[in-house]
């Protein structure tokens, strides 16, 4: 019924028109959603907004209450006038299993990546770029089928349809793309994600992020503390753009 | 490098275009099942009345043999009636011939009944004999019979072997 109500609104906008994206990153503390859109030099962020969780309402990568965070979302979407609106979600917590993987080909079949901890799991892998050391390093991530459908339905119940579920890091490693654009290369990659101790967040500073974003000094002020997750949204509305 | 994302998506605008597409099948396949299931009934319908004007023709058909056989019967009844009436005459003898035969027995030997000719009312008799004698005797003796009256000469004609032909007429009282 959402899916239909969603499609005909974008029917009614038009074909060419794409939806707008709600990125959200959701992480034990705090939600933060952002609205951003294609500027002249990059994302134009045109709204942002930070919750924290203080009642349990996100615990463990577990949705304690979706109707809370489900009106985070809708509330969102209304007070910026966002219709026609999807959203892309990062996950962190201890539930999402992720691991760095070096492997002795750069072309795995599945089954070469089939770990005990990925039995029961949604799961997927990405080529990180070649070790400093021997073979190859990979990015496996998994999520129990039930939370990954606790998103879904949080979809459904904020009338808002997701695109992008995905881990944190996996967004940050598109904005790290996106950041060394033309000269993106995967074994600086690898070597960058080694000296960070594979927290690449650690790596984009506050004014890295904002020479590659386009946003008025009120929500400049609003999001100083914030650019490590202000990263991850643009990665997601990268990922998102993607579609 | 593979973008990870656990929800299989497809563009947005694919997803209208397959919705559209989605769309448009169902409604190609409903046009077609109803218009299969409208000419299945048309058809039904041709056929029902077809047989509907073979059965009023036959019942037109029906009718007329009904009519036909009615009068037949009647026909037939009044056929039936003549036919009893005709076989009861026949069984029944005629009185006359039993008269005839009364006047037979009493013709004596030299006399000879030419004609005899008899009717609901009247009976006349030709017979040739020597003499009037002769001829009243017989006349007398056949007026005796009940079932003629008023029997008497009415003329005397002479005959070609020396005898005479007699007339007698009479009325027949009832056969």
């Amino acid at each position: 019924m959402i899916s239909l109500r969603s499609t005909w609104e974008r029917l009614r906008t038009g074909l060419k028109k794409r939806p707008d994206i709600i990125s959200a990153a959701i992480s034990p503390q705090k939600l933060t959603l952002s609205w951003m859109q294609k500027g002249s030099q990059g994302p134009e962020l045109k709204a942002y907004e930070t919750f924290s969780f203080k009642n349990l309402e996100f615990e463990k990568s577990i949705v304690f209450n979706p109707t809370k965070i489900s009106s985070f979302l809708k509330n969102f979407a209304k007070e910026n006038s966002i219709k026609n609106a999807t959203f892309a979600i990062s996950i962190c917590g201890p539930t999402i299993f992720e691991k760095i993987l070096t492997l002795s080909t750069s072309t795995p079949e599945k089954k070469d990546l089939n770990l005990k901890e990925l039995k029961n799991l949604k799961w997927d892998y990405t080529y990180l770029g070649p070790s400093v050391k021997n073979g190859f390093e990979f990015y496996i991530c998994g999520m129990k089928r039930e939370i990954l459908f606790q998103y879904k339905l949080l979809g459904i119940k904020s009338g808002i349809k997701p695109v992008v579920i995905t881990t944190a890091k996996t967004a940050q490693i598109e904005f790290y793309k996106y950041l060394k654009g033309e000269n993106f290369r995967q074994n600086q990659l690898v070597i960058d994600l080694q000296n960070s101790n594979y927290n690449i967040q650690s790596i984009f500073t506050p004014e890295t992020i904002a020479k590659k974003i386009e946003l008025n000094q009120n929500i400049e002020a609003e999001i100083k503390e914030d650019y490590p997750l202000l990263a991850t949204n643009i990665g997601l509305f990268l990922l998102g753009n993607k579609l | 490098m593979k973008d990870i994302n656990f929800i299989n998506n497809q563009k947005p605008n694919k997803e209208i275009l397959n919705w559209i597409k989605v769309s448009l099948l169902l409604i190609v396949i409903t046009i077609c099942t109803m218009s299969i299931i409208t000419v299945k009934q048309l058809l039904k319908i041709s056929a029902i009345k077809q047989e509907i004007r073979e059965y009023t023709y036959k019942k037109e058909n029906l009718n007329d043999a009904l009519k036909k056989k009615n009068n037949l019967k009647k026909q037939q009844k009044k056929l039936k009636k003549q036919y009893d009436a005709i076989n009861k005459l026949k069984s029944t003898p005629k009185k006359s011939f039993a008269l005839l035969e009364n006047i037979y027995k009493v013709i004596p030997q030299n006399t000879t009944l030419k004609s005899i000719s008899i009717t609901k009312k009247n009976i006349n008799l030709q017979v040739s004999c020597p003499d009037e004698k002769i001829a009243n005797w017989l006349a007398k003796q056949i007026s005796d019979f009940p079932q003629i009256k008023n029997l008497k000469l009415a003329s005397i004609t002479k005959s070609n072997n020396n005898g005479f032909i007699f007339d007698i007429k009479g009325k027949i009282n009832k056969l």
